[in-house]
Formats: C-alpha cells, sequence, structure tokens
C-alpha cells in the first residue's frame, strides 16, 4: 500500500514540571489508522467494499490555537473518482495515535540519562515538510522481481441490523463507543472460550474467532457477527503466554476450509489465569493483574495478525471471582482500545434488551471515547490519552 | 521419473524466476510476485514478503517474529533452507504464518 505522508514529525519532550528535555523524531506506524479511515468510508457507503485500501495520504492537522508546525491530530485522505464534486475523502485522527511512537523514543532519553526510567513526561508533536517520493504500489528490487499488491473484496453478506438485534443484550463493557461496528457474539462462543480457560487452570489458553461482515439491508451500516470459537490447536500454553505457532493458524484455517461456510477470520481469544492466588490478600488490592488488561504482546499480535478494522480480541481474565470477566478490544482510530458488543442467544425479559441495543450511527468527527483500565501498553490507548483528544500536550511514563 | 524430467525441462526452458502469490493469516495482505528468483531460498522469499505486505517484524522486545512459508497446494510449511525452484511452481500460493505469542 502507498502512504504519502510528506512530513516528519518531532516529539517536544518535557518533564512535568515543563523543563526540557529533548527532542525525539517519531516515525508512527500510519497502517492501523489508514486501513481504520478506509473501513470507515466503506462503512459510510463512500468508498467501494474492499478488504483493504491500495493508497492514501497522510498529512497533519494544525493546532487551532498555536498552528503550525504544532500538531493537533492526523487528517487521513482518499482521492475517489466520483461524480459529485467531493473528490477528497478525510478522516482525523487524534494526536493520541503518536504515544505509542512518543513513548517507544522515549528510550533514548533514558538512555542518555535525561529521563529515568518510569519518569512521567509530557510531550507536543510538531510536524515539518519533508520531500518523500509516494512509493510505486509495484516494487521493482534489487533482485529484479515485482511485488503488486492484491486488494481483495470485503466479502459482505446482506442482513437487517434490526433483525440482529432482535434479543441482543448489549455489553458496555468500560470502552462502549456508538462508533464501533456493532459486534456479535453468541453466548455458546463465550461459554465455550471460558470452559476452555477453565480447564486450562493455571495457564493461559485461547482461540480464534470466525464468522463474517455483513451490511445492514435497510442502511449501509456494516456489522460482523462471529459464528465459531476455534480452540487454538498446537497452541504452546504457559502461565503468562500463549504461543501461536505456525501449525496453529495453519490448523485453524483448514477447520474454516472444513465447515465450508466462507467465514472470516474475525479475531482471537485468549484468557488471563488468576495470577494472584498466591498473593496475600493485603497485596491485591492494588495488583494491576488484578484487573482485565491487555498487554504489549496482546498489541502486539493484534497489529501482527488481527490488523484489519473489523479484527477484535475477546479477553477472558480469572480475577478470583466466580465467573471470569469477559473483555472485547478492537480498532479504533487506529488504535487498539476496551470495546463492547452484543451477546446473541440470551434469553431476555421482555424485550427490554432491545431497547437498550438500539445502536447510534457513527459520526466522523466524534470525539474518541476512554478505553480505560485496560492499559499495560502504550499501544493501548488509555483515559489519558484518549478521553481528551483536543489535548495536546501529553504525559507518558518513560521506556 | 516422469515429474522430475519435467520439472528439469521446466527449469532449461525457463528464465528461472517463478511467479507466486502470497497472503498473510487472514488474508488482508496479499501479493503478486512476478519474476521470483528460483534459486532463492525459503529463508530468502519470507524476509521479502514480511517486509513488502508491511507484516510486523518485531515483538514489543525487539525480538523478531519466526514466519512460516505455508504451501498451499502441499499443505505443507515450507523449510527456510528449501531452494524456492525446488519446492514453488508458478501460480502456487503460500501463506505467512508467525509463531506469535500473547501475553
Amino acid at each position: 500500500m502507498a502512504i504519502v505522508d510528506k512530513f516528519q514529525y518531532v516529539a517536544d519532550v518535557r518533564s512535568e514540571p515543563g523543563d526540557p528535555l529533548g527532542q525525539l523524531p517519531v516515525d508512527p506506524d500510519w497502517e492501523p489508522a489508514v486501513q481504520w479511515a478506509h473501513f470507515e468510508a466503506v462503512r459510510q457507503g463512500k468508498l467501494p467494499p474492499l478488504m483493504r485500501c491500495s493508497s492514501a495520504r497522510v498529512e497533519p492537522v494544525w493546532h487551532p490555537e498555536c498552528g503550525e508546525p504544532r500538531v493537533d491530530g492526523i487528517r487521513i485522505a482518499f482521492d475517489r473518482d466520483d461524480q459529485d464534486g467531493e473528490g477528497l475523502l478525510s478522516f482525523v485522527i487524534p494526536q493520541a495515535y503518536f504515544r505509542p511512537a512518543v513513548e517507544v523514543g522515549s528510550a533514548v532519553l533514558v538512555e542518555e540519562g535525561k529521563l529515568q526510567e518510569g519518569q512521567r513526561f509530557t510531550y507536543e508533536v510538531n510536524a515539518f515538510p519533508r520531500p518523500r517520493p509516494a512509493a510505486d504500489a509495484r516494487h521493482p528490487s534489487d533482485s529484479g522481481f515485482t511485488v503488486e499488491e492484491i486488494i481483495q473484496p470485503l466479502p459482505l453478506g446482506s442482513v437487517s441490523l434490526e433483525a440482529t438485534l432482535q434479543g441482543a443484550k448489549r455489553i458496555n463493557g468500560p470502552g462502549w463507543s456508538d462508533g464501533d461496528v456493532p459486534l456479535f457474539i453468541p453466548e455458546g462462543v463465550i461459554a465455550e472460550a471460558k470452559e476452555l480457560a477453565r480447564q486450562a487452570g493455571e495457564f493461559e489458553s485461547g482461540g480464534v474467532l470466525i464468522g463474517r461482515l455483513f451490511r445492514d439491508a435497510a442502511g449501509h451500516e456494516l456489522f460482523s457477527v462471529v459464528t465459531a470459537f476455534i480452540a487454538a490447536p498446537h497452541a504452546k500454553a504457559e502461565t503468562t503466554r500463549l504461543t501461536f505457532t505456525a501449525d496453529t493458524w495453519a490448523a485453524v484455517r483448514a477447520a474454516v476450509e472444513l465447515r465450508g461456510q466462507d467465514e472470516l477470520l474475525l479475531g482471537w481469544a485468549h484468557s488471563h489465569p488468576f495470577w494472584c492466588r498466591s498473593c496475600p490478600e493485603e497485596r491485591r488490592h492494588d495488583c494491576s493483574l488484578l484487573r482485565p488488561f491487555f498487554s504489549a504482546h496482546d498489541v502486539a499480535l493484534h497489529r501482527a495478525v488481527f490488523s484489519g478494522p473489523f479484527h477484535v480480541a475477546f479477553l477472558l481474565s480469572d480475577l478470583g471471582e466466580d465467573d471470569l470477566a469477559c473483555d472485547v478490544f478492537g480498532w479504533r482510530y487506529g488504535m487498539v482500545m476496551h470495546r463492547g458488543y452484543y451477546m446473541t442467544g440470551v434469553a431476555t425479559a421482555e424485550g427490554d434488551e432491545l431497547k437498550e441495543a438500539t445502536p447510534k450511527r457513527s459520526q466522523e468527527s466524534e470525539p474518541l471515547h476512554p478505553g480505560y483500565g485496560a492499559a499495560e501498553s502504550s499501544a493501548v490507548c488509555d483515559t489519558q490519552g484518549c478521553d481528551r483528544p483536543e489535548q495536546t500536550k501529553q504525559q507518558l511514563p518513560a521506556r | 521419473m516422469v515429474t522430475i524430467s519435467e520439472k528439469a525441462a521446466e527449469k532449461l526452458n525457463g528464465n528461472g524466476r517463478l511467479n507466486l502469490e502470497a497472503a498473510d493469516v487472514t488474508g488482508q495482505h496479499a501479493a503478486r510476485l512476478s519474476g521470483y528468483p528460483e534459486d532463492a531460498t525459503v529463508s530468502d522469499l519470507v524476509r521479502e514478503l514480511v517486509d513488502r505486505l508491511g507484516l510486523s517484524r518485531n515483538d514489543p522486545s525487539g525480538l523478531p517474529y519466526t514466519y512460516h512459508a505455508r504451501h498451499e497446494r502441499e499443505g505443507r510449511h515450507l523449510h527456510a533452507s528449501e531452494v524456492v525452484g525446488d519446492a514453488l511452481q508458478t501460480g502456487d500460493k503460500i501463506t505467512l504464518q508467525p509463531n506469535i505469542d500473547a501475553g
């Protein structure tokens, strides 16, 4: 994919009292943001339903008060050939998107002795023009071969969203956003994942969620429906780690083909066992492991394998209570965030959940909703970075 | 014997290059390779594809991910040391599948 970005970005880092500590060149990974924006355009019916976009432009949104070069966000723009004169389509990504890149870069300041590990700091991002030729979609290499990207159509079924919502129970979690693609997970799928986690005991467990994408028969909205959970075969489970091997992916693919229902890999699931069993009660109170969290490795796996804007991650956490906590994470503004979902196959009383379950359509400029309580890694946006997208000065702990 | 002869003839008549298709685990990323050298190793091919498909190269600790190339026609993972021209034919599809950790 060709992403044209004619700017270079620099983070001005300061200590919490405001003393300048240095500048960090930052080079964010634009791919998730671009694909998320593209998917939003598909959701709104403004671009054809393709799995990915082939090209996009990235440019800074200048701070409304400070102006250039202070960055307030990022604009992702797509050209489109249409007849109504709206040739340019753009989406704004909040400045919090720079956070992971800044946090990674802060390691340099730690090495230079300007920051202590774990010390909090603030940063502002500035952008400067950089002549940079656009990449060609076909890459001639030193070896003389070419690589041409294949853009697959997004396989969309057509079903009534309203009908799908019938009897569905809205699971808000801490990160519900009306802007997220509606996600439906059958109670039976959750029960299977829970049972696997219980059987795994002190080890992690996991698998892959498969299902389909639909376009609402009565409108533009896209939504995803999980149809099955495939327990990860050939995965290596440990107490604090679950390795999905190449054989895992091959077996999952074989299972999907065997089912013969043209299902997509919609996401993955894994569990965190009760790590605090041997800890005294008083130490558990403030323990960061006694809450659902998405680790840096979880974010990296999601980025590496499930980078599609509709991909989700289901987390089961044993917090020492009767039942396992269930949380879902997904892409929002190209960042991995806590999100909500609808549970289907649940017996409801008097259909009251249906009223609650009516979704609102997302708006392009809708403020970012917080994905709190889940941020072990900087790559997961927490409240600090995401509930105030208008704020361009960010606080972070140094690496 | 026939298979070997055909393969040998194909090599003699060909230009030492293959056309292949590659994809990632979910099929989000896919590409068509034209004129890939037969004498390269699968390790070379995987390295090129990870780069060209824009797949993640390192884990959060900076350690490189290990990707395996799944030969879809034969239903097996290729060994890194195999020679592309020996293992693959023009038109073959491979899928890159990583060993990757959840935490």
